[in-house]
């Protein structure tokens, strides 16, 4: 690891931990995720692989870019471009007063790297706040594709088992295999609709949890849960918490709302 | 032929072998133990490991034999009667259930009904097809509001086609909006992985030995139940790694399974564990041997191993021509043919795959290639001749003696037994579509 100086310890993905660091040729700061290999264990974990082989076809301005992989019988490591903070850590810095222009900037640009994943066969199946990028000149990446994965069509069953409980959609959570990209879609609402006011939100997302069929009574309840959302955009959202898997927008779609018709056109343009 | 498979043979199915596969953690393996030992009790199997040994195993034929003999002529047994006792527990869900698809047992059956539901135009057990016209965005209004299309794209000529994905735009799972675009990306996209004329230089390697390997990875396939998608990828790893690769013939065996583990990663829901790749080495190979190829594979090809498949390219295409399930499991078996002989490891693979596909419908007398086939797969019907007239040669060529495991598994009623169906002989092929006549075709045994 000489090309590289580790700075400081960031977090932990999925499957390894993350480093701020420094390439000591060029002084660019970079992020390091770190796997461990152990001679007992399976070799490449099958999410390294995934997320480096779809991260190797997926190179686009709005999701993360792996520079390099380092890989040796101890270890393997990820070299990705650094960015300053997680969409989490930058809601909590704002107490929740989010400048609404940011947020349609935001959820423009997750739905930019999303439609550029799904044409490439490509589901995230993890999308949180956490796993958002943000950069200091305001850009979103799409980033921890450690459960992602490519998909065929007509898609097959996959696991049950991904997206963190509170953005999984209402038919995964009722234990459907069969998914396609409308499971991303799901997420993005929940992460917009998570922009303004967290809490409410999160009360409304246990719901299937206990009960098979939820009632969403959904036209009355908007207006509390995203109160400064303007009308455009709860139609937004609305397309895209559609519990029907086969109603909910795409992320194609999306981007062609309404709702972006004002949006500055330095981001539309990228 | 279901019956015969799982005929048990149990004779050799001793304790000790549920416990090496308990210890071997095959969790699939052991939900039916006691399911027989029909493949193997067959034959085929039992001669295709020394065959292979023959020419790839680690020691040269002669020693591995000596090994065999030598001290644990028992445990060798033992092994030996454990691969096969895979066989018929894997085959097992997928006789069963012939069609009719539950649950997760066998990725196959879903697949293939899916598949078929795509020609029928409706699906049956899921309740989301009611036929909602709720979106009207941009994308959805401007394919389904024209059905037939007049288009210049494919060779400057103006085609009439018909838009395949407009009635699924509402079903996710055909994911209707992105079809057309990932496959069109696919088909740039495949130009990237070159398989070069890579014999002419591995001298200490031949086209036969690939198709023992090759033969081998579809056997392990079905024992282990993997995805179609996850054999296809591991045959190119293999081609693509070999073409970049001086490789050893002891080694060529760990480098299948080798690739087959990687592409199990890449692709299944619960990929099997190293141990069992190991021993389905025979032991041949360590455990930091295999580690190490992975290293190496995955370092030769730069871990871009997300590669378009004729397996997929297949799919989409039989879904474009509307083809009977059939006549697809018909094109799969041709194609899965093909992967067996190395003359094929160069010719891109949706030009595989539309030529199984046009050699499937030309053998069941059905479909022209029409404009709709020419716009999505870019293939026109003479573009394809040659080398449908070699896959037809292929095909025709009388059954190998050892190599049978394809031909065997399609000739399953779980694949409509299509490697029964007769091929053509080289005057009906250049008839185009000919009628049925009452003859019998029995005119091509050279």
């Amino acid at each position: 690891m000489q090309k590289y100086e580790k700075l400081e310890k960031i977090g932990e993905g999925t499957y390894g931990t993350v480093f701020k660091a420094k390439n000591r040729e060029t002084q660019e700061i970079i992020a390091l995720k770190r796997v461990r290999l152990d001679d007992d264990d399976e070799g490449v974990p099958s999410s390294a692989l995934r997320e480096i082989c779809l991260l190797k076809e997926l190179k686009h301005k709005n999701i993360v870019r792996l520079y390099d992989v380092l890989h040796s019988e101890k270890k393997l490591t990820l070299v990705f471009e650094y960015c300053d903070q997680d969409l989490k850590k930058y809601f909590d810095s704002c107490n929740g007063e989010i400048d609404p222009d940011v947020v349609k900037s935001f959820l423009y640009q997750l739905l930019r790297g999303l439609a550029f994943c799904h044409c490439h066969n490509v589901l995230h199946r993890d999308l949180k706040p956490q796993n958002l990028l943000i950069n200091k000149n305001g850009e979103l990446k799409l980033a921890d594709f450690g459960l992602a994965r490519a998909f065929g069509i007509p898609v097959r069953c996959y696991s049950a088992e991904v997206v963190t409980l509170w953005y999984r959609p209402p038919d995964v959570l009722f234990g459907a295999k069969l998914y396609s990209t409308s499971i991303d879609m799901w997420s993005a609402g929940c992460i917009f609709a998570g922009t303004p006011s967290e809490e409410t939100w999160s009360g409304l997302t246990q719901l299937p949890e206990y009960k098979p069929y939820p009632v969403y009574n959904v036209q009355t309840n908007w207006q509390q849960v995203v109160p400064n959302l303007p009308t455009k955009g709860r139609d937004l959202l609305l397309s895209l918490l559609v519990c029907n898997p086969g109603r909910r927008i795409s992320a194609e779609e999306g981007m062609q709302h309404a709702y972006f018709s004002d949006l500055n056109p330095a981001i539309k343009q990228g | 032929m279901a019956t015969k498979r799982q005929k048990p043979t149990a004779l050799q199915h001793g304790k000790s072998d549920q416990l090496a596969l308990e210890r071997k953690g095959m969790k699939r393996g052991l939900e039916r133990p006691m399911v027989g030992v029909g493949k193997l009790g067959k034959e085929s199997p039992k001669k295709k490991r020394p065959a292979f040994g023959d020419i790839t195993n680690k020691d040269s034929f002669t020693k591995a034999l000596a090994k065999k003999t030598q001290l644990k002529k028992k445990a060798v047994t033992t092994k030996k009667n454990t691969t096969v006792v895979l066989v018929p527990k894997t085959t097992a869900p997928v006789v069963s259930q012939d069609g009719k698809t539950s649950g997760d047992v066998s990725w196959e059956v879903v697949e293939l009904s899916q598949g078929s539901q795509s020609s029928q135009g409706s699906r049956s057990s899921e309740s989301r097809t009611e036929a909602e016209n709720a979106k009207n965005s941009g994308i959805a209004a401007a394919a389904s509001s024209q059905q037939v299309v007049e288009s210049n794209d494919v060779s400057s000529d103006s085609l009439k086609w018909v838009d395949v994905d407009a009635e699924h735009l509402n079903d996710p799972m055909q994911v209707g909006v992105y079809a057309a675009h990932i496959f069109s990306y696919y088909k740039e996209r495949e130009t990237c992985f070159p398989v070069t004329d890579y014999l002419t230089w591995q001298s200490d390697l031949a086209p036969g030995m690939r198709a023992v390997l090759v033969d081998w990875l579809v056997e392990i396939q079905e024992n282990f139940e993997l995805n179609h998608e996850t054999l296809y990828l591991a045959v190119k790893l293999v081609d693509l790694y070999l073409s970049k690769a001086r490789t050893k013939r002891e080694r060529l065996q760990l480098v299948g399974a080798t690739a087959l583990f990687s592409s199990c990663k890449f692709d299944e829901r619960c990929p099997p564990v190293l141990d069992d790749f190991l021993y389905i080495c025979d032991d041949a190979y360590t455990r930091s041997e295999l580690l190490e190829m992975e290293r190496r594979i995955l370092k030769t090809l730069d871990f871009d191993i997300g590669i378009p498949l004729s397996y997929r390219f297949l799919r989409r295409y039989a879904k474009c021509a509307r083809m009977s399930m059939e006549t697809l499991t018909l094109s799969r078996y041709i194609l899965e043919s093909s992967l067996m002989d190395y003359a094929y490891t160069r010719t891109s693979d949706s030009k595989m795959a539309a030529a199984t596909l046009l050699l499937a419908m030309k053998m069941k007398r059905c479909a022209q290639w029409d404009d709709t086939m020419i716009h999505y797969t870019g293939y026109r019907h003479d573009d394809l001749m040659p080398l449908v007239r070699d896959l037809n040669t292929t095909i025709s060529a009388p059954p190998h003696k050892h190599l049978n495991t394809i031909r065997t598994k399609y000739s399953h009623r779980v694949f409509h037994e299509v490697a029964k169906i007769s091929p053509l002989s080289i005057m009906q092929l250049e008839e185009g579509a000919p009628k049925m006549t009452s003859t019998p075709e029995m005119n091509h045994s050279a």
